[in-house]
């Protein structure tokens, strides 16, 4: 299947967002059938909107249809922080 | 039509951004350029090309906060190769609690407060219109910084006739706003002349696209089927909306914008 890789790359990421993580589905993204993405934002309360934890990444394949979702931050050896670039050469699906 | 949208001597607002240009770069020791990959910043790069026979002459710093739109990203990566930009990225801690505006305003200052220790840079180029907010309108051509960033916008110096001061504080730095006197229009007119590469998510994608370009995190898109340049001039000619609707920050009083940007936010 095309995008076993992805799949399992995208599960990795959602138990352990760490940059090692990040970097591994990075380099299979190019392959998948991926294309465009959407960010999802926490629900109910602002500041749930506003936190990162709560965000997160859906992404698409060149027919719109909804392959998986992912985080949108990274988080590992005491640090944190935005993982967008890893989404790098996928399009946004506006509306 | 708004008075902002009226179409300006492009000619002249390009030969005195070039002036600004130059005058920073022979009366400071070390400059640098903010740069977003938003349109004002891209087009204040393309005038730096045009005012340094085809080059970029100072580092160009990107404070990344790490959700920036992948496009953004991937628009970084492919103009800093062809225009051969000496890019610094530097990376803005993000706390996932915070407010929008907090998220941008205090890391991204402390991020730049860290690449002007270190560089030593004592001037710096930023492309913020006296148009896009009220507060930005109080500012300076030359803007002087204290050490702390602070801005004292109560007591600066008048600008009359071109006449601009290189006066620094001591181990303070000068934002310097070549764009100060463009306007919307002007921007995309600008860029419709020369060509000037830009960011995908300004033209309109299953009818939305960005008028303003943020993070991920705080910046919405508008409904726009302004897919090209020619398109997006039509409809800002005719617009009433503020370009910075869609961005969370501005949605904050104006009187906290003033104290915060007084305080050294960017």
């Amino acid at each position: 299947m095309k995008d076993a890789k992805i799949l399992k790359a995208m599960e990795r990421l959602r138990e352990k967002p760490t940059e090692e993580n990040w970097e591994a589905f990075a380099r299979v993204l190019p392959k998948s059938s991926i294309r465009h993405y959407k960010i999802r934002f926490g629900k109910g309360k602002v500041a749930n909107k506003q936190d990162l934890r709560r965000s997160e990444a859906e992404l698409f394949n060149g027919r719109g249809e909804r392959v998986g979702k992912v985080p949108i931050f990274y988080s590992g050896k005491g640090k944190m922080g935005g993982a967008t670039i890893y989404l790098k050469g996928l399009s946004i699906l506006n509306g | 039509m708004d008075d902002r949208m009226i179409k300006q001597d492009l000619n002249k607002l390009e030969e005195r951004s070039i002036y600004v240009m130059r005058e920073a770069k022979s009366n400071f020791k070390k400059v640098a350029a903010l740069w977003s990959m938003g349109k004002d910043s891209t087009t204040m790069l393309a005038l730096a090309r045009q005012a340094f026979h085809g080059k970029v002459p100072f580092p160009v710093i990107h404070i990344d906060n790490g959700i920036d739109f992948p496009e953004t990203y991937e628009f970084r990566e492919r103009l800093a190769k062809k225009w051969n930009l000496d890019l610094i990225v530097e990376k803005s801690e993000i706390k996932p609690e915070m407010s929008g505006f907090a998220c941008c305003g205090a890391n991204k200052t402390v991020a730049l407060r860290k690449v002007l220790d270190r560089y030593g840079f004592d001037a710096l180029i930023v492309s913020i219109r006296r148009d896009e907010h009220g507060i930005r309108a109080k500012e300076r051509v030359f803007s002087p910084r204290d050490k702390n960033f602070k801005w004292n916008y109560k007591n600066q110096v008048a600008e009359i006739w071109g006449d601009y001061s290189s006066e620094k504080e001591a181990d303070g730095h000068v934002r310097v706003h070549p764009l100060l006197d463009w306007n919307e229009v002007d921007i995309w007119n600008y860029i419709k002349r020369e060509k000037v590469p830009m960011n995908p998510l300004y033209f309109s994608r299953d009818g939305y696209r960005y008028r303003s370009l943020g993070c991920t995190h705080c910046t919405t898109p508008v409904k726009s089927g302004a897919a090209d340049i020619n398109h997006i001039i039509r409809e800002l000619e005719k617009t009433k909306i503020e370009e910075r609707q869609g961005r969370d920050q501005d949605k904050e009083k104006a009187f906290v914008m003033e104290k915060l940007r007084a305080l050294g936010y960017m």
